[in-house]
């Protein structure tokens, strides 16, 4: 094969460093399997903090990312305007709302109480759910660190920070139950917890600009 | 570094501002100062980290997996090998468990093979870590099957303590399971590349795995036996499945529990033999007949209801059969009985029992294995195998294509069963049959048809009769869904009117389609006693009838004959939590199944009243979860963010409970309209969001304006005691506060 000819194909694997950039090919897998399981949960919790049932929060996951996706596709996302992560909660809180009217004008009709419109109340404005979502999304990247860590980190030493620093065990129980010292019970807690905050703000910085480190 | 770290340094450290040499320096120092070591550990710059963490790790558990366990040798395990520990030198490393280490070893005085497990020194350590690991070898040293590892001897060597146990040659069932996983994996991908390519998937190695089968091991046989044909494969899996029943069975009897059964304790052996081993969490009941608490323990996959339960229930022989059940489950379906991302989730679902039937994953299986499979898993250990022996019956049943005990087979499947053992006998006689009746047959041909024409008419009459019966239903449940939509609305008088509805067409009902159904008085109840808690009452004398009726309509039906006796709401919170306590254990087992089962609607609404009588019992977790269940069952319902509210705050949880209450406000506010009633709901909720708040004087300025709504209303709408107890109703809630 000719070197030239290959290189102007476009690549199947992600080689540059952006996840938006990949999200343009519509043939790359890896980049649409990264970025459902980074973005989807987000829209997955916010969704079932808001209240939706169960069969519409997957509904609201799909919509939210195939939107996403087609939006940006057509070039309705700048980079330059704002952020991924408020586009992403503002295409998630309509869809959201979107699917909570639709149910509540269905049971409005279905009980024979048709009104003119469905209920402005039916989720709170979006500016009150900002901070669910900017929960939603802190939470979900420290789970992200928690499973890198756990890939990383030294078994004895993960379970001396989960039994110490999460279900309040005191550093004497812990020392006797994994036959450590107590020294190294405050150690692993410091040297884990540091290398979360370490990671966090790496891959919060990726996330919010759609990057691939 | 000699000297301590400034306190500056050490919040750095904390802070990730250090260089990797500064830290390492420091790291150095605090092994050895444990003074430092406390001082790192309050460093205020982890706080903001560690909050995030402890809520994040509430969804899900770090906990360290098996197979990452069984990677990481430790230095002193490494160490281990070449040395002689008792009379036994140890050679290779096999494995790393929760307890010890196995590895192979020989015995010197009598030169075999052993496998050795020593207890891991840190386990060593502690008394409980010793009595377990005794109890393991004890255990198992009971024992002498074919199909269980024996056990050989036991000792304390050089401060290791370990025992010796038959060295066996094979993989665990896990592993034969993951490989036939791989091995279809591997098929359809290159099935599905041949067919992209336009070739037909080659089928040669089917026929030279035939031929090469006796150089197979057992595990090898099990999966090309799954390429070659499926059948053949469950019917050796049932073989094996059922020593290892036998095994178990003989344990029993024994006085042992092993507790903790699953596929990779089920050893395979090259020469096809599967035996139990690991009776490291085993139970040995020294009095027959004794049952003993669950412990938390093992792995949750393949854990009994009454396992994960932990301590709630006693646990007996049958969870062993339950964790056999489940092993054979996985091994016919290739996929544990429960899938979920966390231990929690998983205990959840063992606990809900919702188990998918084994043939909707895979047609393949036999009806009968899956029958053997469920009968094993049934989430009531009464309805499970009696013993294992029972089960390795059925299996063996199966396996020779006898009707199987587990369920009673009907006299066509023993037929079909019969024609398989003697297929070439009952071929001749049918066929000699066949050309006999087809003789009669058409002789019988044209009387049929005049038959025909009779059954047509009779037929007719019963579809006409069959859609007036269903018309009645859909009215009923038309009218109870009214009722339900009102109650969403906090219209209780309409509520009220539409349940009436419904019980009116059931007493109506003089064709018996509605078969006196319940549902209406079970309805009209809970909206009484539900406008009860929330102070604009319709008379408590109502509801407790309509429960009563509903009652003696269906006495068998655990969750009416709970309503029955539901306490009044305006002396529930007085009587204290001890009165209540047989009433919220009753409720806490029924929560889960009967109330799930309903409508959405109506099992918010039952959710929401029995939460409220748990918080009067001030069972505070009880009510939380009920109260979570109503919002996830119905989130339109004023009444279900109320109550959440309410139960947050009696847990302290102040910040969440005024965002519930916020939401039970909106709700409220959306709901006002003219209506007198639905102001007055509207000042109720109000009054009691405030008291969430913690904002009393606002709550006593709402409590008047529903005081004066009552007083101006018509007698004959606030019927029996509304009045008093609307004017007492805020005041009692003052007690649910911290």
């Amino acid at each position: 094969m000719d070197p030239e000819e290959s290189s102007q194909r476009p690549p199947l694997e992600v080689t540059s460093t952006s996840l938006l950039d990949g999200l343009l090919d519509p043939t790359n897998d890896r980049v649409w399997t990264e970025f459902f399981d980074r973005y989807g949960p987000i829209v997955r919790g916010f969704a079932r903090k808001l209240r939706l049932r169960e069969h519409e929060v997957d509904d609201a996951v799909q919509e939210t990312m195939v939107t996403f996706v087609t939006r940006y596709r057509e070039g309705d996302y700048d980079r330059q305007k704002g952020r991924l992560r408020s586009w992403l909660c503002g295409l998630a809180y309509h869809k959201i709302r979107h699917i909570l009217d639709r149910r509540l004008l269905r049971e409005r009709r279905a009980s024979g109480r048709d009104g003119p419109n469905p209920p402005l109340e039916s989720i709170p404005d979006q500016d009150h759910t900002t901070e669910l979502w900017e929960a939603e999304w802190r939470n979900v990247v420290i789970r992200r660190c928690l499973d890198q860590i756990r890939d990383e980190t030294d078994p004895v030493r993960l379970r001396a920070f989960e039994l110490y620093a999460l279900q309040n065990w005191s550093a004497d129980e812990v020392a006797e139950e994994l036959g450590i010292s107590r020294n190294m019970v405050y150690l692993s807690k410091s040297r884990v917890l540091g290398r979360i905050a370490k990671l966090r703000e790496q891959i919060d910085r990726d996330w919010q600009e759609g990057r691939i480190s | 570094m000699k000297s301590c770290p400034t306190a500056s340094q050490i919040e750095r450290y904390a802070a990730g501002e250090l260089s990797p040499e500064e830290v390492e320096q420091i790291d150095r120092h605090v092994e050895g100062c444990l003074e430092c070591a406390q001082r790192l550990d309050g460093a205020t710059a982890f706080a903001d980290v560690l909050s995030d963490v402890q809520q994040a790790s509430q969804q899900e558990t770090l906990v360290v997996p098996e197979s990452k366990r069984i990677k990481t040798v430790r230095p002193e395990e490494d160490s281990l090998l070449g040395r002689v520990i008792g009379d036994f030198e140890v050679r290779r490393l096999i494995g790393i468990g929760g307890m010890g280490t196995v590895y192979e070893a020989e015995q010197l005085s009598l030169k075999r093979r052993v496998a050795l497990k020593v207890l891991h020194a840190p386990v060593s350590a502690r008394t409980a870590g010793v009595l377990r690991f005794g109890r393991e070898a004890q255990a198992a040293a009971r024992l002498h099957h074919t199909n269980v590892v024996s056990v050989f001897a036991q000792g304390l060597s050089d401060g290791l303590r370990y025992y010796a146990m038959e060295m066996i040659d094979g993989s665990g069932l896990d592993q034969v399971i993951r490989e036939i996983r791989r091995q279809r994996d591997e098929d359809r991908a290159s099935a599905e590349l041949a067919s992209a390519d336009g070739r037909t998937p080659a089928r040669s190695s089917r026929r030279s795995a035939r031929t090469r089968w006796s150089e197979f091991d057992m595990r090898r046989r099990l999966v090309e036996l799954d390429r070659i044909d499926a059948r053949k494969r469950f019917d050796l899996g049932a073989r094996l499945l059922a020593e290892v029943a036998d095994a178990l069975d003989y344990a029993h009897r024994q006085g042992v529990i092993h507790r903790d059964v699953k596929p990779s304790n089920l050893i395979l052996s090259a020469d096809g033999r599967m035996s139990l081993t690991d009776f490291g969490l085993a139970r040995v009941l020294e009095q027959p007949g004794m049952t003993v608490a669950g412990e938390f323990m093992g792995s949750p996959l393949y854990m009994s209801p009454e396992q994960v339960a932990a301590g709630r229930v006693p646990i007996d022989h049958r969870t062993d059969i339950y964790s056999l059940g489940a092993s054979l489950y996985e091994f016919l379906c290739l996929q544990p009985p429960y899938a979920g991302e966390t231990r929690d989730q998983v205990i959840g679902q063992i606990r809900r029992g919702k188990l998918r039937r084994l043939r909707q994953i895979d047609r393949r299986i036999p009806k009968d294995l899956e029958t053997v499979c469920l009968k094993a898993m049934r989430p009531d250990p009464v309805h499970r195998y009696e013993s294992a022996g029972e089960m390795a019956d059925d299996l063996r049943r199966f396996v020779q294509r006898f009707a199987i005990h587990a369920r009673r087979a009907s006299a066509v499947t023993r037929a079909v069963k019969f024609v398989r053992r003697h297929s070439l006998e009952v071929g001749i006689i049918t066929g000699v049959l066949v050309v006999m009746t087809a003789i009669g047959t058409a002789a019988l041909y044209y009387r049929q048809l005049q038959k025909q024409a009779e059954i047509d008419l009779i037929s007719a009459k019963n579809q006409a009769r069959e859609s007036l019966s269903r018309w009645d239903r859909y009215r009923l449940a038309g009218a109870l869904d009214q009722g339900y939509a009102d109650v969403a609305n906090c219209q209780f008088a309409k509520a009220h009117a539409s349940f009436t509805n419904a019980i009116q067409l059931v007493e109506n009902d003089k064709m018996g389609h509605l078969g006196r159904h319940p549902g209406g008085y079970v309805g009209r109840g809970l909206t009484g006693y539900l406008a009860e808690i929330l102070g604009v009452a319709r008379g408590r004398s109502v509801f407790a009838d309509d429960f009563k009726t509903a009652f003696a309509l269906r006495p068998r039906s655990e969750l009416i004959s709970l309503l029955s006796r539901l306490p009044d709401p305006a002396t529930a919170s007085r009587d204290g939590a001890q009165s209540l306590a047989p009433l919220l254990a009753e409720i806490g087992n029924i929560g889960d199944g009967p109330i799930r089962d309903m409508t959405r609607d109506h099992g918010a609404l039952v959710y929401v009243v029995l939460a409220w009588v748990a918080l009067a019992g001030r069972d505070l977790d009880l009510a939380l979860a009920l109260s979570d269940e109503a919002l996830a069952a119905q989130p339109n319902f004023v009444a279900s963010y109320l109550i959440h509210a309410m139960v947050l705050s009696a847990k302290g949880q102040l910040a969440e409970a005024r965002d519930y209450a916020t939401w039970a406000m909106r709700w409220a506010s959306h709901r006002r309209s003219t209506d007198d009633e639905q102001d007055m709901t509207g000042y109720v909720v109000r009054a009691m969001v405030m008291l969430v708040m913690g904002n009393r004087y606002e709550a006593f300025r709402q409590s008047r304006l529903v005081v004066n709504l009552l007083s101006k209303r018509p007698t004959t709408r606030a019927t029996t005691r509304a009045t008093p107890q609307g004017r007492r109703r805020p005041a009692s809630r003052m007690s649910h506060q911290p």
